[in-house]
């Protein structure tokens, strides 16, 4: 084909080649999941106060000479409170970038006219998501030390905050698996009772589950269009499927599905209970020149802990 | 287990000692069973597991102060023909289809309607097995409100046989008596998935 063609066809004069801009849509598109939804259910951070952790005091046994008397009824022996200290931990987290000065001068310094993002900039950006990520499903886990997890809060068993639960065991949550692989009502209705009264006296406002899970529920619950559902559609309103990204709740707590948490377990949680300590914001510092490189170091130190883990439950071992 | 006076105790040093000394005499005795320790109100329980596993909260934290006492198996029995004594334990699972393991989580062991249980550092399977779903402790902790459906059998045996003894927990033990009759005279009955004492450190 002769003339001006828009294939590059090689030893021919008239390709646009040579003519067209390199194409690309300025920004950049995030195609990497990173998780940014589990701290802000923490509340505000928690500052540490000096020392390695956040020491929380606990109340565990009441006085003991409390009782009824008659007229005339001797003195008895006078009782005490008592008390123990949880030691609650942070972890250090950190990114290193390095840039060079080649980078620099050809990208001018991240400048719009050279590059369709800035690279630069976008380095410190992502790496801080990065850290988040990271400090998101450390919070997610089951660490007992630190890191600290939320599965390792919601236990009964094991060293937490230097409190041995089997020793202290008020400080164990109600933990209990599934009556079968596929979570049921009735294991909810279960941990909910078992834990809500004496001696756990749990509170639970959030339960939160993974997707997958979530749906199981919903298909427990039973699915529009299937005999015998057991929940109807309202009548008023256009009709609505329902599907697991509608609100799903038990009694009234809401059924959230938390991405990254381990598939097997609901867990019943007290969120006014649970902390992020904070012992250092998030800060970027310049490092010294390493040729024509410069190097940075991105830090932060954050502990998750729970002042009552006694009030949370987890059901285990959903397989299914 | 405990007298009277251990739980009238005012200085709370005395009755650490009280309660120490009470838990020393009941080992010696034969008599020691987590049944009662866990029946026991706060904090001689606490006390009495902080001796148990060599810790004290003397200056208002824990402490490991000493080694542990205790840890070998007690045999637990379901209350019900039928049951089984479940524990959660960590483990991995691998991922269907390869050879990686998947996350760390909670994974459920059956270990039959009657089994030898240890208590050994760190998981303390037997009296976690009694704290969350023990008989009586879970009625006594809840109130009334929740049951326990399995009993510590050096517990039910002692308790059986005293005079007042309440008329259920005689039933019961005869009751599971005749269910594991052919073995418990002095080795008690082992079911297949606890051929071995669940152990902390397989």
């Amino acid at each position: 084909m002769a003339g001006v063609t828009a294939a590059a066809a090689s030893g021919t004069t008239g390709s646009i080649q040579d003519a067209l801009k390199s194409q690309a849509a300025f920004d950049l598109q995030e195609s990497l999941f990173k998780n940014n939804e589990v701290l802000g259910n923490f509340g505000a951070p928690v500052p540490f106060t000096g020392g390695a952790t956040i020491n929380i005091k606990h109340h565990y046994a009441g006085n003991a000479s409390v009782g009824t008397y008659s007229e005339g009824d001797g003195l008895g022996s006078p009782g005490s409170q008592a008390y123990l200290t949880a030691l609650w931990p942070a972890t250090y987290y950190r990114a290193q970038i390095q840039i060079t000065g080649h980078a620099l001068d050809q990208t001018l310094n991240g400048s719009s006219g050279a590059v369709f993002y800035n690279q630069i900039e976008a380095e410190f950006t992502l790496a801080m998501e990065d850290l988040i990520d990271r400090v998101s499903t450390d919070a997610l886990g089951t660490g007992l030390t630190a890191p600290v997890g939320i599965q390792g809060i919601c236990d009964s068993a094991g060293t937490l905050a230097t409190i041995n639960r089997s020793t202290y065991s008020w400080f164990q949550a109600y933990e209990v698996a599934g009556g079968a692989t596929t979570i049921t009502v009735a294991d909810l209705d279960g941990a909910a009772q078992n834990s809500g009264d004496a001696d756990y006296g749990a509170q639970v406002t959030e339960i939160w589950t993974s997707w997958k899970q979530k749906n199981k529920l919903k298909g427990v619950l039973g699915n529009v269009g299937v005999a015998n559902n057991s929940y109807l559609q309202s009548p008023a309103g256009p009709l609505n499927t329902s599907g697991i990204t509608s609100d799903m709740f038990y009694g009234n707590v809401p059924i959230k599905p938390i991405r990254d948490l381990t598939n097997s377990i609901f867990l019943g949680l007290s969120m006014k209970e649970f902390f992020l300590g904070r012992m250092r914001e998030w800060k970027v510092e310049e490092l010294g020149k390493t040729d024509d490189s410069t190097k940075y170091l991105l830090t932060g130190a954050w502990g998750l802990g729970c002042k009552n883990p006694k009030k949370n439950w987890k059901i285990t071992t959903l397989t299914a | 287990m405990f007298e009277l006076s251990v739980f009238q105790e005012s200085v709370a040093k005395r009755q650490r000692e009280a309660v120490k000394e009470a838990v020393n005499k009941a080992i010696r005795n034969g008599t020691f069973t987590y049944t009662d320790v866990l029946m026991a109100a706060e904090p001689v329980q606490t006390y009495a597991f902080e001796h148990l596993d060599g810790y004290t909260s003397e200056n208002g934290s824990s402490n490991q102060v000493s080694n542990a006492l205790l840890g070998e198996p007690i045999r637990l029995v379901c209350l019900r023909d039928g049951d089984s004594i479940k524990i959660n334990r960590w483990g991995t699972r691998r991922i269907w289809g390869t050879n990686e393991q998947g996350p760390n989580e909670k994974l459920t062991v059956s270990l039959g309607p009657d089994a030898l249980v240890d208590d050994k550092h760190p998981e303390r399977l037997a009296r976690n097995v009694l704290r969350k779903s023990g008989w009586p402790i879970r009625n006594k902790r809840s109130r009334t409100a929740n049951d326990g459906s399995v009993v510590e059998w050096a517990w039910l045996e002692r308790e059986a046989n005293v005079k007042d003894a309440p008329p259920e927990v005689t039933e019961l033990y005869l009751a599971i008596l005749a269910r594991t009759a052919p073995a418990t005279a002095h080795a008690p009955k082992q079911t297949k998935s606890a051929g071995a004492p669940a152990s902390a450190h397989p």
